[in-house]
């Protein structure tokens, strides 16, 4: 039993904060939510991508041999809880820990487009079986879809009807993907196909609550930082109980949620992953509201930076089945007796 | 103690009913249901003066200045029937449920004579001007200024200064506005209570974005304003009493419209609940059945509330009221996005529009903010109702 990480799990969470903070901060990601078309969003983030892409992160979760790095999801939490601290607009997590590995299960069949999307030259994002709505899909050159749960297709977004839609997190590009009769470069069914399938959704679900931890994080540091600067009453205003104690009980949901979420990005367990994501989402919906809160009616409008943390922990809340299919799989569990062997 | 209506007053409700359904089936079935402030606003002020003609608008006032003289029975059964016609939301409700009312109370015969009708009618619009960039919270720490001067109009006062956060101030026609009249006064003392009209040279109107992407609220300019000398309600320097008086009216008979308009977006939550099969987890029913909890014991709350009014004032049982609905709704869009799911995500246009219930998601993320925070609520009752030490202030 030992919950820290190690050195190089920690460096690379912290040379991506880096890059993040120089990078990522509220008046670039006011830059891109104030893009009126896809160019101009591309042109605001364009800096940001050429950085990420020299972090060599792609492929982290790709086995070695077919070009990746091999890593592990448990090596891949701190970098999805930096992204999530930045509300970085661009698919990390998705690619990396989702599409790519996904991808790579397609062996030989997906080999040529796994190479293309590893140097960069392509990106590659999954919609598991049953979701209609992608975010970044308009940025992607190709795209693991499926009609049912043991199918794995592999498509060029160019065949793929996409229909974009705007979300109320302004820096989500949400597309709605059809597949009509689009035929897929690449197409593998069967029992390994819907385990691959879990698999992407529980690593999609746990880096999810990774991001939800960070971005409950930087409400948290924002909320503070205003509590300390605004005054009323002739005192900061953070310098009341009431204001204090909301800020505290934040922090208390965010400390109780991470160990939460690290061990489930260790096992993937499917309860553990649901009680991550019911521990992160509870975190950040806490962080968000107090943090809303501290700021006053400023918090309420769209000139603060807090607005684009808290509506990406909304949308993010929302995903892999929300709150009551996470619940679901844990009582489900539970009352199947299933939870004694998990125990440890 | 009745709870039971008379055959008279059902009576009073199937002619308010009958209007109110003619009419939003009819000329004004665009307007129906919207509950954003700003949308439409144009055919929402075209309703606000069919209300007015039809004396529905204000309907507990005096006959003379637009009213009916109805009574607190009649007034909640408007209420109820209001909503459930899908009336839109009332862009009104400055003048009608704030304005009106202070100057009804504390206004003299002139301001009642000058200001009521307009109101009533819906020929003048008014917004608060309250919160400045320092005085949220801390009203009592107004800057804005105010100066009696002769000039050729007679005595008028010249106003320096900005408002924040004035919700509506794009249509309205008049703002009160709590100022400082006493020069190098602090605290309550030297405040004023003055009617400013809104469409002259000195006032600036700035639209401020709020998360929901409407710009409902500005800032708001005061830069040379004029308003005549006789329009400060209450005596100049003694406005903070009647500034307060604005804010228990907000507590008034206004919160039975409110609870209606409440009870609407619960209905809305079930029927998307069943809609989509929410409605078939065991947690998202006990929520539900909470909220409807919760909305009984606001109606019962308000109407025994309401019904001391018609003895006296209010009890002190009506602080309790704000923090008890604002945190009830900001629940109740918690619930709406567990309801809705993903596709809670999705705007309806490009144009960042907004499904009813995310909206409402959003919107309930002010309803603890505006009109005294929760925690600024839980002072006063702490203080006024228990009797607890005042908190101390930084600065005196
Ligand atoms: C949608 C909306 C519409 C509005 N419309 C109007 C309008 O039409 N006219 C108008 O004048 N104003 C309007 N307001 C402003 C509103 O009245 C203020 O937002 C409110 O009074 C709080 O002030 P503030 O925003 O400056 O927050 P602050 O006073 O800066 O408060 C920030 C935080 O500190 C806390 N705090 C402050 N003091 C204490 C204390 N002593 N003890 C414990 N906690 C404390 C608050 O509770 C809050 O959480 C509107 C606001 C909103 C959100």
């Amino acid at each position: 039993m030992d919950f820290t990480f190690d050195e190089e799990q920690r460096l690379a969470a912290q040379s991506l904060r880096e890059l993040l903070n120089d990078h990522c901060q509220g008046s670039d990601l006011r830059r891109a939510a104030n893009a009126r078309d896809l160019p101009s969003f591309e042109a605001a983030c364009a800096t940001r991508r050429a950085r990420l892409a020299e972090l060599g992160l792609a492929g982290a979760l790709v086995p070695a041999e077919q070009g990746g790095l091999g890593l592990g999801v448990v090596d891949f939490v701190l970098l999805a809880e930096e992204a999530g601290r930045a509300a970085l607009p661009e698919p990390l997590v998705d690619v990396e820990g989702v599409a790519h590995p996904l991808l790579a299960t397609l062996g030989e069949l997906g080999e040529s487009t796994l190479q293309e999307t590893l140097v960069g030259s392509a990106l590659v994002l999954s919609a598991a079986p049953g979701t209609t709505v992608l975010a970044n899909a308009a940025f992607a050159q190709y795209l693991l879809l499926s009609r049912r749960d043991d199918e794995l297709a592999l498509y060029r977004a160019s065949d793929i009807s996409l229909t974009h839609r705007e979300s109320v997190d302004p820096l989500r590009r949400l597309s709605e993907v059809a597949l009509h009769d689009a035929k897929p470069i690449a197409r593998v069914t069967g029992a390994t196909t819907s385990s691959a399938w879990q698999a992407a959704r529980a690593r999609s679900t746990v880096l999810n609550a990774a991001q939800l931890l960070g971005l409950g994080a930087r409400m948290l540091e924002i909320a503070v930082a205003y509590s300390l600067e605004r005054k009323q009453f002739g005192k900061a205003i953070g310098s009341n109980q009431a204001v204090k104690h909301a800020l505290a009980d934040v922090m208390v949901k965010l400390e109780f949620a991470r160990p939460v979420v690290y061990a489930a990005a260790a096992t993937l367990a499917p309860v553990r992953v649901a009680h991550a994501a019911v521990a992160a989402a509870e975190a950040a919906d806490r962080a968000a509201r107090a943090a809303i809160q501290v700021h006053g009616a400023m918090g309420y409008s769209w000139e603060v930076d807090l607005q684009f943390y808290a509506k990406r922990a909304w949308a993010l809340a929302g995903l892999n089945g929300g709150r009551s299919a996470q619940f679901a799989a844990v009582h489900q569990s539970l009352l199947r007796g299933e939870l004694e062997a998990q125990w440890a | 103690m009745k709870i039971r209506f008379t055959a008279a007053e059902e009576a009073f409700r199937a002619e308010c009913a009958a209007w109110l359904n003619e009419q939003i089936s009819g000329p004004f079935a665009d307007i129906r249901g919207i509950v954003s402030q700003t949308f439409r606003a144009e055919q929402r002020m075209e309703w606000e003066r069919a209300l007015g003609r039809a004396r529905w608008s204000v309907i507990g006032w005096p006959e003379k200045y637009g009213g009916r003289d109805a009574s607190l029975a009649e007034q909640v059964i408007f209420a109820e029937e209001y909503a459930r016609s899908g009336a839109p939301g009332r862009v009104g409700h400055l003048g009608t449920e704030l304005a009106g009312p202070t100057i009804l109370h504390f206004g003299n015969d002139l301001q009642c004579e000058r200001f009521l009708l307009p109101i009533a009618r819906g020929e003048e619009f008014w917004c608060q001007g309250y919160s400045e960039p320092n005085a949220g919270s801390d009203l009592s720490n107004v800057r804005t200024r105010a100066r009696l001067e002769h000039g050729p109009n007679g005595p008028e006062w010249v106003i320096e200064g900005q408002k924040i956060w004035t919700s509506l101030a794009q249509f309205a026609d008049w703002c009160f506005v709590v100022c400082r009249t006493e020069e190098g006064s602090k605290g309550p003392a030297g405040i004023s209570y003055l009617l400013v009209p809104m469409k002259q040279k000195g006032v600036t109107v700035k639209p401020i974005r709020q998360m929901t992407g409407d710009a409902e609220f500005n800032e708001t300019f005061f830069d040379g304003a004029r308003t005549k000398a006789e329009y400060c309600v209450g005596k100049p320097g003694e406005g903070w009493k009647v500034a307060m008086g604005t804010l228990a009216f907000e507590r008034g008979v206004s919160t039975l419209a409110q609870q209606m308009t409440f009870r609407n977006e619960l209905d809305l939550l079930i029927a998307a609940a069943r809609e989509n099969g929410a409605a078939k987890d065991p947690l998202i029913r006990q929520r539900i059945a909470e909220a409807w909890v919760g909305l009984r014991i606001m109606r019962y709350s308000a109407l025994r509330m309401l019904s001391r009014a018609t003895s006296g004032s209010l009890g002190a049982e009506a602080l309790t009221y704000k923090l008890y609905w604002a945190t009830w709704r900001k629940k109740l869009g918690e619930l709406a996005m567990d309801v809705v799911g993903a596709p809670g995500e999705l705007c309806t246009d490009e144009g960042y529009g907004l499904a009813d219930l995310p909206y409402l998601y959003l919107f309930s993320r002010a309803d603890t903010i505006y009109g005294g925070t929760n925690q600024i609520q839980r002072n006063i009752i702490a203080e006024r109702a228990l009797g607890l030490p005042k908190e101390s202030r930084g600065d005196r």
